[in-house]
């Protein structure tokens, strides 16, 4: 069955079942605690509820045929949120007690590293301050539009309101957000004792927008992806390429071929974020478990507002090398880490596949998966390449050109006739 | 062991095999034409002895007002089709629009609703006197122009030194680097700021001070919604205002001008469930997406 099939066929499964289940995906089968190397159907529920207590219509089929293949099921109880901690080796905790080098102040940059959004005082649905607020820059990476040097993150790391502007309403709060992304000055580390505007590093450029679902057929996401540019005196053309404290080296990205066959090459995976720091290369290993759809929710205006994820990647923490995974720990990706690059290695060639963006919880409230959206798509949608220190442009901020379109547009960019592509970063009243 | 066979009926309405193309054309009568179009499939019609009225409820998810614009120099003479945005705020509004001039209600109000709508509109200046009439009542109410506060800054101070009054753009520029906290804070004092009056801050309108528009010309800036506006007034009467971002302390300035459009006040019929129809005066809040470019250096 080939990748894409499964994928239909999952979210048919996600319009037609109950809404306890939250999400549907494809991976490996957990059988009592041990995540197998057979694949499944996965169903993500709310609650796992006793069968004496779900109607005929709740009730999830045991197995489910697809082209003569017979693929069993499996429920599992976790709740997606943005990443916001059964413990293994006690050496992938250390950043719980000693702040991993990702926080600190690295020039020239890297990948891996602390960044926030410094200028942008909006308050966002957690109640709290853009500018409050850190993630990861996963990677540096070539704009193709301009060829321009960039750095990429989530859009809930650097965006106050990542919504397209047709999702917005007319009125109440935070109806107008021109100042969305316009202007707004990227810093490293933007931690305690390391912020302002002396360590700006470059200014938010572009994202790709968020749609709500809808009704039936539901509208999917498909990345959580935003780049700012780049200011050429905080890069080296032999390191900024680098993860930091990850074995230095290019990062190449993956094809989606080789994406979509991750669980049948099953390799071991590699990140390096702002909270937790390098993991992968120790004792405790990171490894791909399914492809799914999620639902997460981001702030709209305020209001915390949940839209749904298609395609994207879950992985786990384990001492388990290889084979089925009898063992998870937790904490496989921490709050901060949002936009952190994943990184698989292909037959000895560690290449990107995805900007890790959020993190799924058990029942008892600890982080047991990671969530990356796919390096493909952050590709296609933002037109974006990898960059592996050749020459390369860099943005002039003060030559922002400015399109004004009334009312509430529905396009993420729009090809302008001067030869152009503008990006859409909010509204304004006129 | 059973095997689940996935069958996927297919709907009417699933997008991905029929597409719902339909649409509605209204024909007049006596005119013996086809008068208008409408992007969407009526769900329900109210006929009066004049007028004949067609809507449709719980249809405005995706769907933009549309109106149509006549005269941009003297009021809102709107032509079209208005449907609500979002029937859940503030004004609760389905059906046609009216057109502004005139009035076959039974009931008149001037009730300003802060009623935000979507689309097209145009300049309706200063509100003056609005006349309704229908052929029982009649009703004389006369508007009177929003005199809002603004606070505008002129002039800003550096290690004790007054650079002045804002006589250029360029400095006007300046002055909103110093308040926003791109050019160096060293000594500066901040912006001298005054309340003045006006109708809008936007071209075209008188500014006063103490009721009167005795004013100092050149150039002021203000904030709003974290935007900051470069005003310049000459005589009293705002003849530029453009929107500034700081990105960096100028050594030199460059000049982003925006077309700025007046806020508009539309008129429009509310039908309510009894079939009574009511003119409302609404003032619309209109809005422009915006697309940056960043180019390279």
């Amino acid at each position: 069955m080939e990748h894409k099939e499964l994928l239909e066929t999952i979210k048919g499964y996600h319009r037609d079942t109950d809404e306890n289940v939250i999400g549907v995906g494809y991976g490996y089968k957990t059988v009592n605690g041990i995540i197998t190397e057979d694949l499944s159907i996965i169903f993500i529920v709310k609650e796992k509820l006793p069968k004496e207590n779900l109607t005929q219509e709740q009730l999830l089929p045991k197995e489910i045929t697809i082209q003569d293949q017979v693929y069993p099921t499996d429920v599992v109880q976790c709740k997606f949120k943005l990443l916001g901690v059964s413990d293994c080796d006690p050496s992938f905790y250390t950043w719980r007690t000693s702040p991993p080098a990702n926080r600190n102040e690295q020039r020239p940059l890297q990948g891996g590293i602390s960044i926030g959004n410094y200028t942008n005082t909006g308050i966002n649905s957690s109640g709290y301050p853009m500018k409050d607020y850190v993630g990861t820059m996963g990677l540096l990476a070539n704009d193709n539009e301009t060829g321009a040097l960039v750095g990429l993150t989530n859009n809930h790391v650097v965006i106050f309101d990542a919504f397209i502007c047709s999702e917005r309403t007319l009125s109440g709060t935070n109806s107008t957000i021109v100042n969305n992304i316009k202007g707004n000055i990227v810093t490293q580390p933007n931690e305690f004792s390391q912020y302002g505007l002396t360590y700006s590093i470059g200014t938010v450029k572009k994202y790709y927008p968020l749609r709500l679902p809808g009704a039936y057929p539901f509208i999917y996401n498909d990345i959580d992806a935003a780049m700012f540019t780049i200011d050429a005196v905080n890069v080296s053309s032999s390191i900024s390429f680098h993860q930091l404290n990850l074995v230095n080296s290019s990062y190449p990205w993956a094809s989606t071929s080789e994406i979509d066959n991750l669980l049948v090459t099953n390799p071991l995976l590699y990140s390096t974020g702002r909270t937790t720091g390098a993991k992968g290369e120790g004792v405790t290993k990171l490894r791909p478990t399914q492809f799914t759809i999620v639902a997460v929710d981001y702030n709209l205006q305020g209001t915390s507002t949940t839209v749904y994820y298609q395609d994207v990647i879950m992985f786990v923490a384990t001492l388990t090398v290889s084979g089925p995974i009898t063992d998870t720990c937790y904490d496989p990706i921490s709050g901060g880490d949002s936009g952190s690059a994943l990184i698989a290695d292909f037959a000895g060639i560690k290449k990107v596949i995805g900007l890790v963006f959020a993190g799924a919880e058990d029942g008892t409230g600890k982080t047991i998966y990671g969530v990356a959206c796919r390096i493909d798509k952050v590709a296609a949608l933002l037109n974006v390449s990898a960059w592996n220190g050749e020459s390369i442009n860099y943005s002039n901020v003060t030559g922002t050109l400015e399109l004004d379109i009334n009312g509430r547009d529905n396009r993420e960019y729009i090809d302008h006739t001067d030869g152009h592509r503008y990006w859409q970063v909010g509204l304004k009243n006129i | 062991m059973a095997k689940t066979i996935i069958r996927t009926p297919i709907s009417l309405t699933d997008p991905a095999y029929f597409c719902n193309k339909s649409w509605t054309l209204s024909y007049h009568v006596n005119a013996k034409a086809w008068i208008s179009f409408h992007s969407y499939i009526p769900n329900f019609y109210i006929a009066e002895n004049n007028f004949f009225y067609s809507g449709k409820n719980g249809c405005c998810d995706d769907i933009d007002f549309l109106v149509g614009v006549l005269n941009n120099n003297v009021s809102c003479d709107l032509l079209g089709t208005a449907i609500v945005i979002d029937t859940t705020k503030f004004c609760d509004l389905s059906g046609s629009a009216t057109i502004i001039y005139a009035s076959t209600t039974t009931t008149t109000t001037t009730t300003i609703l802060q009623c935000l709508f979507d689309g097209f509109a145009v300049e309706n200046n200063d509100l003056t006197t609005t006349t309704s009439t229908s052929t029982t009542t009649s009703t004389t109410t006369t508007a009177i122009p929003i005199i809002r506060d603004f606070v505008l800054f002129y002039d800003y101070i550096v290690n004790s030194i007054p650079i002045g009054f804002l006589d250029s753009h360029d400095h006007a520029e300046k002055a909103v680097c110093y308040a926003t906290g791109y050019c160096p804070p060293v000594g500066y004092q901040g912006s001298g700021g005054e309340v003045y009056q006006a109708v809008q801050i936007n071209v075209g309108y008188t500014v006063y001070q103490g009721g009167f528009p005795l004013f100092i010309d050149g150039f002021y800036v203000y904030e709003n919604l974290y935007v900051w506006y470069i005003v310049h007034i000459v005589g009293g009467i705002i003849i530029s205002k453009d929107s500034y971002i700081c990105t960096a302390c100028p050594d030199s300035t460059t000049t982003t001008t925006t077309t700025i459009y007046p806020s508009c006040t539309l008129q429009f019929t509310l039908v309510d469930s009894t079939t009574t129809t009511t003119t409302t005066t609404g003032i619309v809040n209109n809005v422009e997406t915006v697309f940056i470019y960043i180019p390279n250096i």
